[in-house]
């Protein structure tokens, strides 16, 4: 019974770790699997099941009941260090792993990204000393004697983290361990194979030594285990000296398989030493897969959303009005469609308007409507795009719409009737390129998407004559949009629709793996500086990041509050003031001032304008990256809040059939504050890159260029430190059940 | 046709540097990748916070992270026969802890606060024999605990006073966090410069080349070697 319990206590199955170890899976399957095409003698099948056995017990160790059996258990203990340091740390080994992980990077992050750090000398001269025998034997030798001093030990057992770095040591210490004696391929052959036998001599002597006073000890060493309970009845001396006889024979195990396996090699007339070659980056690219282009999957899944839009209204116009949070109006699109949208945006590109349901009735309205009337031309811009995200971020805080289901329910309508009134009185696609300020919002943040809509090869293109991703054909519409593809870079304007890819005669358009960011700086063709218009748009929703999320901190609606009383206004009238101001006037008087002092200190011939047009979008990423804490935040905190909603909604129609009480699912008990700063972080070190990038485009040199990019940078950074302490501060739960 | 050869045999070494150069990265990218991963333990038996006999009871109270402070902790709970010192599984244990300010009122904001009596049922712990909770103190100060142990034979009280400590400051408790944006930007600083330098030696490079190019007699080096060949 008591092994039922033990194995049924917990198993760590921390996200973290999971995610950990499938990305290095993925990453070393893609890399095996090219590289076997081009070296299949140096990649058998049994280094890739090597190294994934690897990582599952990696996994097993300490996943398994077993870590947390080793706080009660020195021999538990001894067995999940030696599954690290023993079992882990060889079969990672013969995987080969280091090519296969590079190999399994996106080409451009090993070619760019990477290929400019392997070529430090620092790394060229460290890696070769720590693998030198003698270097990693004795680094091994002194982390084994160091944990098992009792003082380290119990630090260990009683701290968390002490517990970490113990273990990320040993698992360190036994790859160093390792490497001289597997010698990965295509590591450099430091010792002869008597060189190996010895070294693998000395480990089982320093072993068996160790182990043995383990293994005769008469006293017990770490006083820690004398106070817990102990697992069937054995008694901490007995398990002390079980776990010291344990140490040495299952560590001498894989030593002796290793002896024996140098031994064979050396007789072997056959074995000669594995020929190096393969350069790193040799695979042709893959023909891109095109399945997602799919007319059918597209309308299913609008058709799905619009099932839920419907939902959503008839809950809002008719369900609960309070608590909000159990309304599937105050739930589903304040929840859940803003985070999870803003991460399929971040994670793959603008799927969100690719199944768009308001541009579901785009045909019949044009057909009923006509589209006679051609949209304004003064009207062709961002301006009245960014001007309605204004109003909505406005009306969202002054009428507080998280918690007004009806309203809500009243925005979706009006977003029904508008599109289809938009899309069937002007031509195609004006509602979502000139007035759609969820589409605006989309079209900047795709700008950070991995994924790009784009031609595979320009050839065909230039002696393509209908153009019909741009103009369509008889059998398919072209780009709703206007954009011509051999032109286009990045995403702006651009909404997954598939559309081009339908219509492309040649087959030469399909979504395409991107450097995040690579398009900031320049307008939806490439080569073209963005217009004044993009820019107020790309600060509305940059600013309106932080604008947005400090209204729900408690000083702010504080101050907001002291405002109102010593002024003697109205409390609307200082939130308008809080939102216009802090979404016009602020981000106009950064960015020129920005765009002043960088111009000036870098003497750069360009004018203000153009600075400020090509530098203000590299700002861009610390924006979404506040949006994507504060829209994360509410997603993980409430997380749970469908249920309840969900139950009230069908209350009526299931009869008591599910009437169980109203709960969401427990909180997660991940660090949120943690996640929420290393996101803005992340945005923080992408306006780094962006920002220096387009500073060395434009600067003549590298020292103007680091001149012209530091305003941007400090504002960055500062917008940083106000996210941070936003971020920091106590927050309202705006219509949620935690 | 010599020099066809030698030509060959340094293409094969500059394969091969590049190789060797990645090969270190790639050790270096998978011990950062595995200690990430070996880092994700859930041991954390904490320390020992207070240990009574109390009745037919032996308890041993232990927290993690130890000092205790304000914010969230974990405490775990060994009961054993006190006669025995067999361990007990069958119990239920039931924390009560009560603030140091246990109080209702106002606050100079104008703001309710209540301070009520936190009651936590301890459940199945992180490790086997072990119970435990997770707690959210929201105060420092001495708080006051009962541990009422209860088994199907016998009940008993605990009484201990808890000292928290004011929570650590959010930028030591989030140090992870607050480094990634530092230690970013001097990856980056270092990658640019990494960039610029190759940039620098490729440019040096090609003046190099072409100024051997300059000083080489014009003669058609392929038509040169095919001749050779051929002969």
């Amino acid at each position: 019974m008591e092994t039922v319990r033990v194995w049924n206590s917990a198993w760590n199955l921390d996200p973290f770790l999971l995610t950990a170890l499938l990305v290095t899976a993925v990453l070393y399957m893609r890399g095996f699997n090219r590289l076997r095409v081009h070296v299949p003698e140096q990649f058998p099948t049994w280094r890739r099941d090597a190294f994934l056995l690897g990582l599952t017990v990696l996994f097993l160790a300490l996943a398994s009941p077993l870590d947390g059996l080793a706080d009660l258990l020195l021999q538990a203990h001894m067995a999940q260090h030696w599954l690290l340091m023993m079992v882990v740390a060889p079969l990672i080994w013969l995987g080969a792993p280091a090519i296969p992980l590079l190999r399994g990077l996106p080409r451009e992050t090993l070619t760019q990204g990477l290929g400019p750090l392997l070529s430090s000398p620092t790394l060229r001269r460290g890696g070769p000393l720590l693998t030198r025998p003698v270097v990693a034997w004795g680094i091994w030798a002194a982390i084994m004697l160091i944990w098992h001093w009792p003082r380290a030990y119990e630090a260990a057992l009683v701290s968390r983290t002490w517990h970490d770095i113990e273990h990320a040591s040993f698992l360190a210490g036994a790859l160093l361990l390792w490497y001289p004696i597997i010698r990965p391929w295509p590591a450099r052959h430091f010792a002869s194979h008597g060189s190996r036998l010895l070294y693998i001599a000395a480990t089982m002597v320093f072993n068996t030594f160790f182990s043995a006073t383990f293994a005769f000890s008469g006293r017990v060493f770490y006083e820690a285990y004398t106070s817990v309970p102990r697992p069937w009845a054995i008694s901490p001396l007995i398990d002390q000296n079980a776990a010291g006889a344990f140490m040495w024979i299952a560590s001498s195990i894989p030593m002796l398989i290793a002896a024996v396996a140098v031994v064979i090699q050396w007789l072997s007339p056959d074995y000669k030493r594995p020929p190096p070659s393969v350069p790193i980056i040799t695979s042709p690219p893959k023909p891109a897969w095109t399945g997602y282009a799919s007319l059918r999957t597209r309308r299913v899944l609008q058709w799905a959303l619009l099932g839920l839009a419907i939902l959503i209204i008839i809950d809002g116009l008719w369900g609960t009005q309070s608590p909000s949070s159990e309304n599937l109006a105050g739930v589903l699109p304040w929840t859940y469609w803003r985070g999870l949208s803003l991460i399929s945006l971040l994670m793959i590109g603008n799927l969100f308007c690719a199944i768009c349901p308001f541009t579901l009735s785009r045909k019949i309205s044009a057909r009923l409507l006509g589209q006679r009337w051609s949209w304004p031309s003064w009207l062709r811009n961002k301006w009245l795009a960014a001007s309605l995200f204004v109003f909505y971020l406005w009306a969202y805080e002054v009428f507080a719409l998280w918690d007004e289901p009806s309203w809500t329910a009243w925005l979706i309508l009006g977003y029904f009737f508008f599109s289809f009134a938009v899309e069937g009185l002007f031509p195609r696609g004006t509602f979502c390129r000139f007035v759609c300020p969820i589409g605006q919002f989309n079209f900047v943040g795709s700008s950070l998407s991995p994924r790009e809509v784009k031609v595979s090869s320009l050839a065909p293109c230039e002696t393509c004559t209908t153009r019909d991703c741009l103009h369509g054909n008889v059998e398919q519409p072209g780009c709703p949009t206007g954009l011509f593809l051999p032109a286009k870079t990045g995403n702006n304007d651009c909404t997954f629709c598939m559309d081009c890819v339908r219509a492309c005669p040649h087959d030469n358009i399909s979504v395409q793996p991107v450097r995040p960011g690579h398009s900031i700086g320049e307008d939806r063709m490439a080569k073209r500086t963005p217009d004044l218009d993009w820019i107020a748009l790309a600060s509305v929703i940059t600013f309106g990041a932080f604008i947005n999320a400090a209204a729900m901190i408690e000083p702010v609606v504080r101050i907001q509050e002291y405002l109102a009383y010593q002024l003697g206004l109205n409390s609307t009238l200082v939130q308008t003031f809080w939102m216009v101001g802090g979404l016009t006037f602020l981000p106009m008087a950064i960015l020129a001032s920005c765009a002043l002092s960088g111009q000036r200190l870098a003497r750069v011939g360009l004018p203000q304008r153009v600075v400020l047009r090509k530098l203000a979008p590299g700002l861009i990423p610390i924006g979404l990256s506040m949006w994507m804490a504060h829209l994360g935040f509410h997603l993980i905190t409430a997380y749970g809040s469908l249920i309840p909603a969900t139950q009230n909604f069908f209350k009526p129609l299931l009869m008591g059939v599910w009437a169980g009480p109203l709960s969401a699912w427990p909180p997660l008990t991940a660090d949120g504050v943690s996640l929420e700063l290393f996101i803005l972080g992340a945005g923080f070190l992408m306006t780094l890159g962006v920002s220096w990038r387009i500073s060395l485009e434009i600067a003549p040199s590298t020292s103007r260029a680091l001149r012209l990019a530091f305003p941007w940078v400090v504002t960055a950074f500062l917008l940083y430190l106000a996210g941070t302490w936003i971020v920091l501060q106590p927050m309202q739960m705006r219509g949620m059940v935690m | 046709m010599l020099h066809s050869v030698a030509s060959g045999s340094r293409a094969k070494t500059r394969l091969h540097q590049p190789q060797r150069k990645s090969a270190w990265l790639g050790f270096a990218s998978i011990l950062l990748i595995l200690l990430s991963q070996a880092s994700k333990s859930s041991a954390d038996l904490g320390t020992v916070i207070a240990t009574d006999t109390s009745g037919p009871f032996h308890v041993t109270l232990r927290a993690e992270p130890f000092p205790i402070r304000a914010g969230r902790i974990f405490i775990s709970m060994a009961v054993k026969e006190a006669s025995t010192g067999n361990s007990i599984n069958d119990t239920q244990i039931t924390l009560k802890l009560t603030s140091p300010h246990n109080t209702e009122g106002i606050d100079e904001h104008g703001s309710k606060h209540h301070h009520a009596p936190i009651e936590v049922r301890a459940e199945g712990g992180r490790h086997p024999g072990l119970m435990g909770v997770a707690l959210d103190l929201p105060q420092p100060g001495p708080w006051a605990v009962r541990a009422v142990i209860r088994s199907t034979h016998a009940e008993a009280e605990m009484p201990f006073i808890l000292e928290v400590g004011p929570s650590v400051s959010p930028w030591i408790e989030h140090w992870a966090a607050f480094a990634f944006p530092a230690v970013g930007s001097v990856v980056f600083f270092w990658h640019q410069r990494r960039v610029a330098l190759r940039k620098r030696l490729q440019r040096e490079n090609q003046a190099q080349s072409q100024k051997i190019d300059s000083k080489r007699p014009e003669t058609d080096i392929s038509e040169g070697r095919y001749t050779v060949s051929d002969q």
